[in-house]
Formats: structure tokens, C-alpha cells, sequence
């Protein structure tokens, strides 16, 4: 039947007028969290770099699956992988750290000098008692585009070696980058010899 | 900037009575990490301690390192794969409401023996926890199935409990 007229006449009073088109219909929930970049190891390099890192977030988030290549095996506080922002080489970073062993909680200073963030807590050597075994972490860098404060890091990551004493703790830390500038690229460095083939790490974008 | 999110709630179970456990099955393999939040209390008072194992795998394949502070101090402790069952998660005091958020790596693949991080709170004005671990399953297979329990043969998730599984791509 073809419509030859529209007319009101016939509309109950009452019906509901909406100024917005989400009336009756689910509110509309915005995305929080989206996949920036996800890079894998090689096996045959120590650096991993996220470059042209967009504006549009409030945060940023690394989730990282490391294991190195380098058979030797360390406690927390002696293979830290490595962030440095924007390529900045000078000794701008410094990290505290508290972090459980199995056996005790202990805190440390990082100190001074570095050249890059030293992040704690993820490193899982080659070693064949840890075949098949990574180390995680989740690191969150917070108001990543401001232009007038330093950039503030949380890390928390974690290790379970199983029965040895190594390549084993929980890990809770804080981290400083001492630079107003928006942070553009992270390079990502290993804490021994080189990234596995197996590791991954995927950047993500915050909001809210 | 792609459009959709990355994090997203493949699950929400809230128990309509107390139980003795909770199950999340059936859990997608279409994403790289699992993260899952479980809130509420406990029901009947002579546990102190909540598990969970995966694929429902009662082996000694399961260890933990902890770290936590109570108020009076900061602890470390350990639950080895030649021991335990389950995987341990958090301790809890009986009513007292708790948060617990884990965050499992690469769960779906056939490489990687599982490992998670884990922190969990409680706090009731006057005894309080928060406390951190990381765990490892010592098995490569996918995890489809993640099951929450407790100690004590009479313990259980008081009605009301929310456990909330979120797929992250």
C-alpha cells in the first residue's frame, strides 16, 4: 500500500518527545582501553621501540611477556629491563621498589645514574629449569602528553620460578621520568642479553 | 585509533546463594590475556584462604610467591608446585568484604606455562590486608576453565559474591 498522507492526528497524547537519539536505546559506553601496538622478540636483539605514540589517551599501559635470552639467572634487583622515553639518554630516571622474595619483603632505592627507567620483577632467564616460563609485568604511565610535570610509572610485575630462588618475586614499584615532555617513543631494553622470540609486549592506550 | 575496545566483559557470575565454588567455563580463546575481578564476602567461618585451579587440573602444578603488609609489617611467603593443588589467591577473614584482580598472561597458547599477578584487599577498621602474588601453572594447555574455592569443608562465597572475567586482546 503506497502512503499517500502522514497525519498526526491519530498519536496519543502523552508520548514522550527525546531531544537525544539515545532515548530508549543502551547508553552508549565508551571504549576504555585500546591496542596500540603489540611487538615480539627476535631473539637476536635487546630493544624493542614504540615510536609516534599517539596524543588521544589519558594513559599508557605496557602488559609485557618477557623471557631473555641469556641463560644466567638473577634475583629482582639485578636484572631490571630498561625503559627510556623520547630517547632521552641523560640520568633522568630513578625507580623505589618494594618486592617479595618468597621469604622476605624488601625495599630499595634504585639511586642515581641511570639512563634509562630500570622496571624490576620480570626477568625469566633461558635456563632449562625455567623452559617454558616468562616473567609479566604491568606498567602504567600516567599523564604520558602533559607538558608541564615529570612522568610518573607504576610497575607491577611478577615472576614464579617454581622451586628455585631465582628468577622469582613479586614486584611493586614506582618510577620517575625527570622530563615535562610528552612522552613521543618508548624504547624498551633488556635486562641481560636479548629478547626471546617467545616475548611480547603490547602498548595500550587509557582513557577515563 | 581503532574504535572498539580491547578489554572486554566476557563474563559476569553473582551468586543468587552461598557456594562452595565459582566457575568461569567455557572461556574464549580469541584473546591474548584474562583478567578477573572477584568481589564480595565469606559465608560461614572456618576457612581463611581462596584457590583457584585451571581446567579444573588438581595436580602439584601450582606455586605462588606473595608479598603483603597487615599493618604491623610487610611479609613474603611461598606455596610450592610440589605441594599444592590449586593455585593460591588470597587470604580473607570471615564477612569482611575483599577485592582480588587477576591479570592471567597468554592463556589460549600452547607455549607458555601460565603465569599471573595477582593483588587483593580487604580491610574491616582495624584489620586490613593488601597483599600481591605471582603465580605460575606449570602446563602449557589453553586455559578454558578457571574455578574459584576455598579451605574449610564448610566455607563458602556468600550470596551476592560478583566475579567478573574480561578478555583482553
Amino acid at each position: 500500500m503506497a502512503v499517500t498522507k502522514v497525519s498526526n492526528s491519530g498519536i496519543k497524547t502523552g508520548v514522550l518527545k527525546y531531544d537525544s537519539m539515545l532515548a530508549g536505546n543502551a547508553a552508549y559506553d565508551p571504549a576504555a582501553t585500546w591496542l596500540i601496538q603489540r611487538v615480539n622478540g627476535t631473539g637476536s636483539s635487546n630493544t624493542i621501540t614504540f615510536s609516534s605514540i599517539p596524543t588521544g589517551y589519558t594513559s599508557l599501559q605496557l602488559r609485557i611477556l618477557y623471557k631473555d635470552t641469556s641463560t644466567t639467572d638473577y634475583t629482582v634487583m639485578n636484572a631490571p629491563i630498561n625503559l627510556r622515553f623520547n630517547s632521552d639518554t641523560a640520568q633522568n630516571y630513578r625507580a623505589h621498589i618494594l618486592y617479595g622474595t618468597g621469604s622476605s619483603a624488601l625495599a630499595n632505592d634504585s639511586g642515581t645514574g641511570f639512563t634509562a627507567l630500570p622496571v624490576y620483577g620480570c626477568y625469566m632467564s633461558s635456563g632449562a629449569t625455567f623452559a617454558n616460563m616468562m616473567g609479566v609485568s604491568i606498567i602504567d604511565i600516567h599523564d604520558y602528553n602533559s607538558t608541564t610535570r615529570n612522568k610518573t610509572i607504576r610497575n607491577f610485575a611478577g615472576n614464579d620460578g617454581n622451586q628455585s630462588s631465582a628468577n622469582r618475586a613479586v614486584t611493586l614499584s614506582s618510577g620517575v621520568w625527570l622530563s615535562t615532555a610528552a612522552v613521543t617513543s618508548i624504547t624498551i631494553l633488556s635486562a641481560a642479553t636479548n629478547f626471546t622470540s617467545t616475548t611480547s609486549i603490547a602498548l595500550y592506550g587509557m582513557k577515563g | 585509533m581503532p574504535d572498539t575496545s580491547t578489554e572486554v566483559a566476557l563474563a559476569t557470575t553473582t551468586l543468587g546463594a552461598n557456594a562452595a565454588t565459582i566457575t568461569l567455563s567455557s572461556i574464549p580463546s580469541t584473546y591474548t590475556d584474562l583478567r578477573v575481578v572477584l568481589t564480595g564476602t565469606i559465608a560461614n567461618g572456618s576457612g581463611n584462604t581462596i584457590y583457584l585451579r585451571f581446567n579444573s587440573s588438581a595436580t602439584n602444578t601450582y606455586s605462588t610467591t606473595r608479598m603483603y603488609g597487615d599493618g604491623t609489617g610487610a611479609y613474603s611467603s611461598r606455596y610450592n608446585s610440589g605441594v599444592d593443588t590449586r593455585q593460591y589467591v588470597t587470604e580473607y577473614v570471615y564477612s569482611v568484604p575483599y577485592l582480588t584482580c587477576i591479570n592471567v598472561f597468554s592463556y589460549a597458547g600452547s607455549t607458555h606455562k601460565s603465569t599471573l599477578i595477582e593483588s587483593s584487599f580487604y580491610d574491616s577498621a582495624g584489620q586490613g590486608k593488601a597483599e600481591r602474588t605471582a603465580g605460575l601453572w606449570q602446563d602449557t594447555s589453553a586455559i578454558n576453565t578457571i574455578t574459584f574455592s576455598l579451605n574449610g569443608s564448610v566455607a563458602r562465597f556468600a550470596s551476592g559474591t560478583t566475579a567478573t572475567l574480561y578478555g583482553i586482546l
